[in-house]
């Protein structure tokens, strides 16, 4: 049978001291994608122009999350976003069965975007997530 | 009790000219007026991926039917200035979140095999958020 990875609960977290800890209130994320460029290789005397890939990475993935202001990880992503560490947050997706990793990769936090609040809503917010380096 | 049987008794027991007939869907034949009918258009539960977030918004209309207009007026007022004040306090077994009147008032008539029958109804629908119990751990 084809496998149907469930998004219920499916979940991506954020290594904070050596330790993956979950978003809190998540209710939507994208999992990092890896795009690349092609570059033109054409050679003079080509009869047909030439393309060749780029190394892929430079994309993005995504978090969105009921705003919990003392959640650890959604406090951890604040401050790495106003304060950049020194290098790349580790994150991981998991599997509804909370342990199997589907993606495993490092990126930079370079937005949390809040959603417009008004009388009827919950503050929600989308954090973004700059990939660098490979995903596995 | 739900939410808005919850809610529908408070408000039987805080609009005086009710006296207490507040009912679901449907009013009772040969019954006094003014009375209260409620409906529950919707109730949405709000999701996390881990699971329930522990919160519903329900859609609730409220209809006062009278053989006065002015009376009709009055007592969705009324309906309406209880409702509004309910925001963080727990209703029956129902912990609420906020309550808004959500559009405009509406007016009606009731009409018997084709003729009207002389009573007169004003609506008003609600926006509420409640509290449900606490969610179970999150599914594998």
């Amino acid at each position: 049978m084809a496998e149907h990875i469930r998004g219920a609960g499916s979940r991506i977290k954020v290594s904070i001291s050596a330790s993956y800890t979950a978003i809190e209130q998540q209710t939507e994320f994208t999992p990092p994608s890896t795009p690349h460029e092609l570059i033109e290789t054409t050679e003079l005397g080509a009869t047909a122009i030439g393309r060749d890939p780029t190394i892929p990475g430079g994309g993005e993935a995504s978090v969105s999350f009921n705003v919990e202001t003392a959640g650890t990880a959604q406090a951890y992503l604040r401050t790495n976003l106003n304060t950049p560490p020194a290098a790349a947050d580790s994150f991981k997706t998991y599997k509804a069965d909370n342990t199997t990793v589907v993606h495993t990769f490092s990126a930079w936090i370079t937005n949390i975007e809040y959603e417009p609040v008004n009388p009827k809503a919950i503050w929600k917010a989308r954090a973004t997530l700059g990939v660098t380096g490979a995903i596995s | 009790m739900s939410a808005a049987g919850d809610l529908a008794h408070y408000l039987a027991d805080r609009v005086p000219e009710l006296e207490g007939r507040v009912y679901p869907l449907l009013g009772r034949q040969g019954e006094p007026h003014p009375c209260l009918i409620y409906q529950q258009d919707s109730d949405e539960p709000g999701y996390e991926l881990a699971g329930d977030a522990g919160y519903s918004e329900l859609q609730l209309s409220y209809t006062v039917w009278s053989d006065d207009y002015t009376q009709c007026e009055r007592v969705l007022d009324q309906v309406r200035l209880v409702l509004e004040a309910v925001a963080d306090r727990t209703i029956g077994d129902t912990p609420i979140d906020v309550v808004l009147a959500d559009g405009g008032e509406a007016d009606g008539v009731e009409i018997i095999d084709g003729a009207a029958t002389g009573r007169l109804s004003k609506s008003q629908a609600f926006f509420v958020r409640y509290f449900r119990p606490a969610a179970l751990a999150p599914g594998v």
